[in-house]
């Protein structure tokens, strides 16, 4: 009986030991910057041709698009469903779909689309203003997990091929967001409702749904009479989840998928030189950062003074540590606006590892001997994030700051993000932050946005006045301008450790052609076709 | 029997509730659920609460374990949150496959094991001897993941016989059962040889000898027989282990089965169905372990009556 026990504690055991290897879901949405792209060298086909293999590092959790949650479900559903504007992601511009012309009212609260006409679902029904108002009307039932980014939009139909579409709240970054409402066909909504849509998606995309094995694989199939001319080029898509790296790595290598992504830098230089495999690197546009704290467990710390935390970021050397956790394969951050953002500003330089600089900037602040204050990070939540906080903690202490207890304090990741939501990590917590519409906001507002954010543990008027004026100007070349103030503001005033930018790796069979995946890891597959 | 049997049965269920009750406060410790179904990067702190409330979770930990049980005494195992399906469905979509990798491998393992050990057992000393007793320490030190690995490496990367992943026929099967067969070929291989080893030197051995029987009646009839009762709990027992080593084969592999969801459901923090499939797991472990009590107490007299 008590060896039976011990058997059941056993595999508990490594249930848990299992569940500390999480990592999180990236948030789904539109998104695009551009990358390099392999160059087609073969001519593309006349008509679709041969099959596509694409591995997912895990099964898409729903391919229902208001629904998806992680990137991969985002990759799929792409595929099958178009949106009123794409992003070029060469260019990184906004680029007609559904919607061939837009027009946007003075104070940014009226949006008004042309939608295209003649244009097909896969099941024969024909596109108008009815299934664009049927997309936000299944979208905001609450039986989805994004319901309210669709409640928030009012539809309004002028006639069969004129939408207006108003948001509840000024968004300036609603017309990119917009690439990320698949729109779904009203026919299939009225019969069959959110539930129909989950087992059988019907879209207008260059690809429809033939069959999901769950596990297993996904299967597409060219759609002849997508709009788009020309497209798509191959007659089949197949995705196949393989959650274990190591064994992507063997699938291109034995050609039996042709693109495999979420590859580690060491994992990317074993196929350095493998015949018939090609690797992409991009970086991503997701910074990792140490965050300060003054709302809650940071209030009257040291680090409440900008000197001290200037201090902190002269002290960490982060091309060490990029080095040797990373072999070089990152970028080092100089604030929260990345290259791929709007307004990006190239002429500031990341803190340079300075010590003496550190230990002066410290004694100024009052603490010539340092100090001693609480640090959190997360484990199983991000590629060698434990080290790169150890890296930090030891750096820190070089200048005198020491860990209270005596150590970084990890938890795991379920339990950190629930404390971090509850303003309950200690002064100094480690995380990162993607942006999947071009520009910084999302990313700025989520870790910054003070008291009524529920993942931020900072507040400074002066940045939410910037965020406040970057949220209403709607002219871009403006909102650029903006977004440079406030990346000088923030060196000069750093909310954070910042750190870096990690580098993406994905491999495909040289065959692959036209495959641009975005720094968010999207892509659009009607462009990709197979030379032979 | 009866008496036996009862008692094995109510042992059994109270190891089940034992094991609900672990689960359902352990799965609990690994932090808000709501908070990873969602991406923390577009969340909103209202959208968070309604989740939190649509999923049962602001109630008090002790009505929400009561709801649970409740449920579970119905035949009611809930609702996955990550593939929106109820979990019963879910389940029994990815049992067949676990069932046929185990089983396969099982067949394997004894295939191997049982002809390598009772050599070794009625020669012991011997070149053939030796060979068994390598095959079982190897069989037991290696890790299956790490042999998964090695044989996609030389049997689909290098020679390319056979499929790296997926489920795409027959063949699909051949590399994670060899892998996943390993450790009970080790058990099973020592224990056949340390059976018949003790067997053979047996009163009732040397008596059927001096009878004058065939050395094949002797080991059919006497030898076999005998071997077979230690054989018979450990190979339950190996069974429920090739169930838990699914958990990291059928990861390796891509194989949609039981360990596969396993692992996607506490990836996902689908508490539900991490929940339910544990105890389904344990309920299965615990049949198997009930089955090969009966079966053992029908091989062994002794038992029954004790």
């Amino acid at each position: 009986m008590l060896q039976r026990i011990l058997r059941i504690l056993g595999a508990m055991a490594i249930v848990g030991a299992l569940a500390a290897c999480a990592a999180p879901a990236p948030s789904p949405g539109a998104g695009g910057e551009a990358v390099s792209v392999a160059a087609g060298d073969a001519a593309a086909p006349s008509s679709p041709s041969g099959v596509l293999i694409v591995a997912l590092p895990l099964d898409p959790n729903s391919i229902n698009p208001p629904n998806a949650a992680d990137r991969m479900a985002g990759n799929v559903i792409n595929q099958i469903f178009d949106s009123l504007l794409e992003v070029d992601n060469v260019t990184n511009e906004l680029r007609p779909s559904l919607a061939p012309e837009w027009t946007v009212s003075e104070d940014g609260m009226e949006y008004t689309f042309k939608l295209r006409e003649g244009v097909r679902f896969h099941d024969g029904s024909p596109f108008d203003a009815q299934d664009v108002v049927a997309t936000f009307e299944a979208g905001k039932d609450p039986v989805n997990a994004y319901a309210s980014a669709y409640a928030n939009v009012t539809v309004e139909v002028v006639d069969d091929y004129t939408v207006k579409l108003k948001p509840s709240t000024p968004d300036v970054t609603f017309l990119r967001s917009l690439v990320g409402y698949n729109i779904i066909s009203a026919e299939q909504f009225a019969a069959e409702g959110n539930a129909g849509i989950e087992v059988r998606p019907i879209g207008s995309g260059p690809f429809k749904f033939v069959e999901w094995s769950k596990g297993n694989r996904i299967v597409l199939e060219a759609f002849e009479e997508y709009w788009d001319e020309g497209k798509p080029l191959v007659q089949q898509v197949i995705f196949r989840p393989i959650p274990e790296s190591s064994t992507r790595l063997a699938a291109i290598q034995t050609g039996e998928v042709h693109i495999i992504n979420r590859l580690s830098a060491d994992e990317a230089r074993t196929l350095e030189g493998v015949d018939g495999v090609e690797l992409i690197t991009y970086p991503a546009d997701r910074v990792y950062y140490i965050a300060f704290n003054n709302l809650t467990t940071g209030v009257g710390k040291p680090t409440e003074d900008v000197r001290v935390r200037q201090a902190m970021n002269y002290a960490v050397d982060r091309q060490a540590i990029v080095d040797s956790l990373f072999g070089g394969n990152a970028r080092l951050s100089a604030g929260f606006v990345t290259p791929w953002n709007l307004g990006f500003d190239e002429s500031l330089q990341p803190y340079p590892y300075d010590p003496e600089r550190a230990r002066a900037l410290l004694a100024e602040a009052g603490y010539p001997n340092g100090f001693t204050i609480g640090m959190a990070c997360p484990i199983g939540a991000y590629t060698s994030f434990e080290d790169v906080c150890q890296a930090v903690a030891n750096y820190l202490a070089e200048v005198g700051i020491t860990l209270e207890g005596g150590e970084i304090e990890f938890l795991e990741s379920g339990v950190y993000w629930d404390r971090q939501s509850k303003k309950e990590l200690p002064p100094l917590f480690g995380d990162s932050w993607s942006a999947a519409v071009g520009e910084a906001l999302p990313r700025l507002v989520g870790a910054l946005g003070g008291w009524q954010e529920s993942y931020s543990a900072w507040s400074d008027p002066e940045i939410d006045r910037y965020l406040a004026a970057i949220s209403s100007t709607f002219d871009v070349e403006a909102r650029a301008a903006l977004y440079k103030e406030l990346q000088a503001y923030m060196y000069e005033n750093p909310p954070f450790i910042y750190l870096y930018e990690p580098i993406t790796f994905e491999a495909i069979r040289s065959a692959v052609k036209g495959y641009a995946p975005n720094s968010v890891e999207q892509y659009y597959l009607k462009h990709v076709y197979l030379a032979e | 029997m009866q008496r036996y049997l009862l008692m094995r049965l109510g042992q059994s269920l109270l190891l089940l509730f034992g094991a609900l009750v672990l689960v359902f406060w352990m799965v609990r410790l690994t932090g808000d659920p709501a908070a990873l179904l969602i991406a923390r990067d577009f969340a909103s702190p209202e959208q968070l609460q309604e989740m939190r409330t649509a999923l049962g979770l602001n109630d008090a930990l002790h009505v929400q374990f009561i709801r649970y049980t409740g449920d579970v005494l119905r035949g009611d195992l809930g609702y996955s949150l990550r593939f929106r399906q109820p979990v019963r469905e879910v389940i029994f979509a990815a049992l067949p496959i676990t069932l046929l990798l185990s089983t396969l491998a099982m067949a394997i393992a004894l295939t191997v094991a049982i002809p390598l050990g009772v050599i070794g057992g009625v020669s012991p000393g011997s070149w053939k001897d030796s060979l068994a007793r390598l095959v079982g320490l190897l069989g037991q030190a290696t890790p299956t993941f790490w042999l998964a690995l090695i044989l996609i490496w030389v049997f689909a990367v290098n020679l390319r016989w056979l499929p790296s992943f997926g489920v795409d026929g027959p063949h699909s099967f051949i590399l994670p059962a060899f892998a996943l067969s390993i450790g009970a070929v080790g058990q099973l291989v020592r224990l056949t040889r340390s059976a018949v080893l003790e067997i053979r030197n047996e009163d009732y051995i040397r008596t059927a000898r001096s009878k004058g029987l065939s050395p094949f009646t002797i080991g059919l009839h006497h030898i076999a027989r005998n071997a077979s009762i230690a054989l018979v709990s450990v190979v339950g027992i190996q069974f429920t282990y090739l169930m838990a080593g699914s958990i990291y084969i059928e990861s390796i592999f891509a194989i949609p089965g039981i360990g596969w969801m396993l692992n996607e459901a506490i990836r996902n923090r689908d508490f539900v169905l991490v929940q339910s499939l544990t105890l389904f797991i344990a309920t299965f472990a615990v049949l198997i372990h009930l089955a090969t009590d009966v079966i053992y107490s029908v091989l062994d007299p002794r038992i029954r009556h004790r």
